[in-house]
């Protein structure tokens, strides 16, 4: 029936990898999108920019994010009339979930540069724009970049909840073997190796960037 | 030459034309298919397999249906169908009061009920040893609805979870001490662990219950499947597949 071997297994799951690092990166990318121009809204002299950013916030970090999940794929439907599959439905509650944390460590990333840098910087007769693009920002990145990795690790094993909805991400490949043929420790054991490569690949990655920055 | 190249030209256009009206005309059916409910439907390598999986891929060519599947996990199932995600739910679904009123289901393919199991070693007899125990129910099952009904009947306690591979691991754990579960299920896990096995039935089955595919209430899809299913049972195919299965 199925190839019930380490190396039988290996395709199934690295499929499901594979789905998982796709979902995984995705949602950051566009997460930390959705976090700078929160992160600018919350900053922003504007009441009802602030008000926003801080509703979508609280909405964000106050639901539970299977309830979010299933929010989303099951919401949207009832709501626009349209398909989603569980993969882009999945991917859209992620990073919606994903951007509210990045807007939080980028806000305190820039608040975290001394008043002082601004003050110089108007002093020399620079714009707003290029003291953010060239003095606060650059700082600020190398401030939050262990905030971010942090972050990833956790949109990373958060992936796994998608399997509620059917994405055959990697855990989810994993159930789907060992539904089969009751393996389940070897497979577990398996899933969880494949999440710590993936984890220990990107923890290595932000520690180069971490180092080439410094110098 | 020239000639022959004309011909083979025309034939292949002849045939991508005949494709393409036969694709028009296979209506597209979104199938929400569990992959986790071997013998009824699973993934094998890839490929959606299993008794419920297997009756469509026949219906399919039968009835012109061009089945365009999404995996899913049996709690999301129902729900699934309710938001109008899939055209067509899959799995081994009992066919119940509850669901009845929310759902249409096509005709039957098979019969099956609950089943008590427990762990190979463990000294449970029968529903009888059940007081004060621990019997697990999956989250979603039509089981469920009546597990305050067992609760009392059995005075054990009923803890609900998420699927058939958690409850076992539960039970193997010691934190549960059996399971009710899908008979045909379970038969099937027995008869693949084979001379090895892990678990054993403690009961009969219990409310038979018949087995079909769910739609949206009055979806068009169902006369189809309806027509398919009839003509598997007068040719004998349905038996084979159930045959292929160990089900008959």
């Amino acid at each position: 029936m199925i190839d019930s071997s380490w190396i039988g297994y290996l395709p199934t799951l690295l499929a499901g990898a594979s789905l998982t690092i796709v979902v995984t990166i995705i949602s950051m990318l566009f997460g930390t999108v959705i976090g700078v121009i929160v992160a600018l809204m919350k900053l922003s002299s504007s009441r009802v920019a602030r008000a926003i950013a801080s509703i979508y916030g609280t909405l964000i970090r106050g639901l539970p994010l299977l309830v979010q999940i299933l929010l989303v794929y099951f919401a949207i439907p009832a709501i626009t009339g349209l398909r989603v599959s569980g993969v882009a439905a999945g991917t859209v509650a992620m990073t919606l979930f994903t951007g509210a944390f990045m807007a939080e460590i980028i806000r305190s990333g820039i608040q975290s540069i001394d008043k002082g840098q601004y003050e110089a910087c108007r002093s020399i007769g620079f714009s707003h724009w290029a003291t953010m693009r060239l003095v606060i920002c650059p700082q600020a990145f190398r401030v939050i970049l262990p905030s971010i990795a942090n972050q990833f690790s956790i949109t990373l094993k958060d992936t796994s909840l998608l399997s509620v909805i059917g994405v055959v991400e990697l855990t989810m490949a994993g159930q789907t073997i060992y539904a089969l043929n009751f393996d389940t420790i070897r497979v577990l054991a398996l899933v969880g190796i494949m999440y710590l490569i993936i984890y220990l690949v990107a923890e290595q990655f932000s520690g180069w960037v971490e180092r080439r920055l410094a110098r | 030459m020239k000639r022959v190249t004309t011909i083979v030209a025309s034939i292949a256009l002849l045939f991508v034309a005949a494709s393409q009206a036969d694709a028009q005309k296979a209506t597209e059916v979104v199938t929400g298919v569990v992959t986790t409910a071997a013998p009824f439907s699973y993934v094998d390598k890839g490929v959606y397999t299993g008794v419920s999986n297997d009756i469509l891929a026949e219906i399919s060519k039968t009835e012109n249906i061009k089945l365009e599947y999404m995996p899913m996990k049996f709690d999301a199932l129902i729900p699934a169908v309710q938001a109008g995600q899939i055209d067509m739910a899959v799995s081994g679904i009992f066919v119940t009061e509850a669901r009845s009123k929310i759902l249409d289901f096509s005709s039957p393919y098979f019969t099956q009920g609950s089943i008590l199991v427990a762990p190979i070693g463990s000294p449970l007899k029968s529903s009888d040893d059940l007081k004060g125990k621990i019997v697990a129910v999956q989250q979603g099952a039509a089981a469920l609805a009546k597990a305050k009904v067992y609760e009392e009947k059995w005075d054990c306690k009923i803890r609900v979870l998420q699927d058939p591979s958690s409850m076992q691991m539960a039970m193997k754990a010691g934190d549960i001490d059996a399971m009710l579960f899908d008979s045909a299920i379970m038969m099937h896990q027995i008869q693949v662990e084979g001379d090895k096995p892990t678990i054993k039935t403690i009961s009969d089955v219990i409310d038979p219950t018949d087995i079909a595919f769910a739609f949206p209430k009055g979806s068009p899809v169902k006369a189809k499947i309806d027509s398919g299913i009839a003509k598997m049972k007068a040719n004998g195919e349905l038996d084979v597949i159930l045959q292929k299965y160990h089900l008959k």
